[in-house]
């Protein structure tokens, strides 16, 4: 089995089920299971649903490449789109804490990827968003 | 994703099993809408199928609980898996819905329940 997982995605929402069923299948070959593998899978589509819905202005279809990395104690994610610059490590944080009949509803997909992520990092280069993550395995 | 819905004494149950996600979340809006609708106060969702939820799901029960309120109900969660529960930590959803272990305990803990 590879240790590296490397695809393109259209920008379309339909592609969710097939990255989520390849990142298992990739993931699950590598012994990665229970809260990581959720967790990784949760990013992936808050994020991905996120370029897809909101990053694109104009109708074509973008591709996103998306690789993944198994190292020996985590999985290195890296993650480049080219629809508009959006750095979702400085998107506003969502008020968790207000009352719940108060709150905002929106804004947590992101959240959850800097809480849950154990290492991320962004960058802008070449009209690309270049967001690169890590989630520990052990 | 599965729904099944049961009704003990004033309590509506939703027995939710597979996966809560933008594909899904919809149907469970639209069976929460109509809950509610009915004049439903009391509603516990029962998680112990869910293997995975985002936050279109999340956003779910935030709804459903702002509904049930406006009524003067209560939404009570039970059987969310372990490696789930950090999520609902982070949403800063567990200082407000009550999370339960199983069905009898949500049930027990809503007022009226003999």
């Amino acid at each position: 089995m590879s240790d590296t997982l490397d695809m393109c995605i259209a920008s379309r929402l339909t592609e969710l089920d097939r990255v989520r069923l390849a990142v298992e299948t990739f993931l699950q070959g590598q012994g990665v299971a229970g809260r990581p593998i959720y967790h990784i899978l949760l990013a992936l589509d808050e994020l991905i649903t996120n370029i897809i819905s909101y990053g694109y202005r104009d109708a074509d279809e973008h591709l996103i490449r998306l690789t993944l990395t198994r190292r020996p104690d985590l999985v290195d994610i890296l993650l480049i789109d080219d629809a508009m610059p959006f750095n979702p490590l400085d998107a506003p944080e969502p008020d968790t804490t207000a009352a719940l009949e108060d709150r905002r509803i929106g804004g947590l997909g992101i959240h959850f990827v800097r809480k849950i992520m154990d290492f991320a990092a962004y960058e802008r280069r070449g009209g690309n968003n270049i967001l690169r993550l890590a989630k520990k395995t052990t | 994703m599965e729904l099944v819905e049961k009704m003990t004494g004033t309590v509506t149950i939703l027995e939710i099993s597979g996966r809560l996600d933008s594909n899904t979340s919809k149907e469970l809006e639209d069976r929460v809408m109509g809950v509610v609708g009915r004049g439903a106060r009391y509603l516990l969702m029962d998680f112990g199928g869910v293997d995975y939820i985002n936050s279109s799901g999340l956003r779910v029960l935030l709804m459903a609980f702002q509904q049930l309120k406006k009524n003067g109900g209560r939404l009570h969660l039970c059987a969310i898996k372990d490696y789930m529960r950090e999520v609902f930590d982070i949403s800063g959803y567990t200082e407000i819905f009550p999370l339960f272990p199983e069905q009898p305990e949500a049930l027990a803990a809503f007022p009226e329940m003999p």
